[in-house]
């Protein structure tokens, strides 16, 4: 049985792609995205009395235990503190898994070639 | 004075009152399928649900590349009640293409104090009221 980890990773508004393009290289198969607000006390500005709060995006990606650390690396490299996104990246352990297609419990399903 | 013929049946502390795990699930739909995911979690006694928009971004097939629309359900269960959980949506997932998704559960390791521990186990559902305490409640109301 695989066992499966959800990375969460959070990303400047608009820069998921980059998160989504290097988890992707690095062998996940999708994701889902939603819409958050940074609450960072360096990131609040003030713009003419305004506050404006950074709108952020966050990533949920579940990835085999397997691959885990190398999808984080990608994500670290194609979306991380260094790049437009100032992402961040961390993984969570998953117990238990509905929906997804394992090969291993249905032989019948072909397996994807590239 | 006690009176014997309303007296609340003996039930041993652990069966109401036992600790169990919590789950962190999140669950995954096509936008518009919250409500049923909702409606199962209230009968598994979920104690909080929190529905967000969200957009997938698995294209089965890379010429047409819209990505979807999801709704992702967040809620807190208890780890007796998962396999239900469980059993409920892998039957929802079989119906058809649309009605696809996945679900996972993350295992909590702590709560903010007991009461917030009570409130996302519902515990308070599992001391069900007994019949001398419905009449008492009857008479006050009554009365």
């Amino acid at each position: 049985m695989v066992n499966y980890e959800c990375i969460v990773s959070i990303v400047n508004h608009g820069y998921t792609d980059l998160v989504m393009e290097a988890a992707k290289r690095a062998g996940a198969t999708g994701g889902t995205l939603l819409s958050a607000r940074g609450t960072g006390n360096a990131e609040i500005e003030e713009f003419f009395g305004v506050k404006v709060t950074p709108e952020k995006d966050v990533a949920l990606i579940l990835v085999p235990h397997a691959i885990r650390d190398k999808v984080l690396a990608a994500i670290n490299e194609g979306a991380g503190m260094s790049t437009k996104g100032m992402g961040i990246a961390f993984s969570m352990p998953v117990t238990d898994v509905v929906g997804i297609n394992r090969p291993e419990e249905n032989p019948e399903t072909p397996k994807e070639t590239k | 004075m006690s009176d014997n013929g309303n007296a609340k049946p003996y039930t041993p502390y652990e069966a109401n009152h036992r600790l169990r795990n919590l789950f962190f699930v999140t669950t995954v739909v096509s936008q518009g399928q919250a409500d049923f995911i909702l409606q199962i979690s209230k009968t598994n006694e979920a104690a909080i649900c929190l529905v967000c928009r969200g957009t997938g971004t698995y294209l089965r097939d890379e010429t047409m590349a819209i990505p979807e629309k999801k709704d992702v359900v967040f809620s807190i269960i208890r780890e007796d009640r998962w396999a239900s959980y469980k059993a409920t949506l892998e039957e929802r997932f079989a119906v058809s293409k649309m009605a696809k998704g996945i679900a996972y559960a993350i295992p909590l390791d702590s709560v903010a104090g007991v009461s917030i521990y009570k409130m996302l186990t519902n515990t308070r559902l599992f001391e069900q009221p007994t019949s001398a305490n419905k009449e008492k409640k009857g008479k006050k109301n009554n009365g």
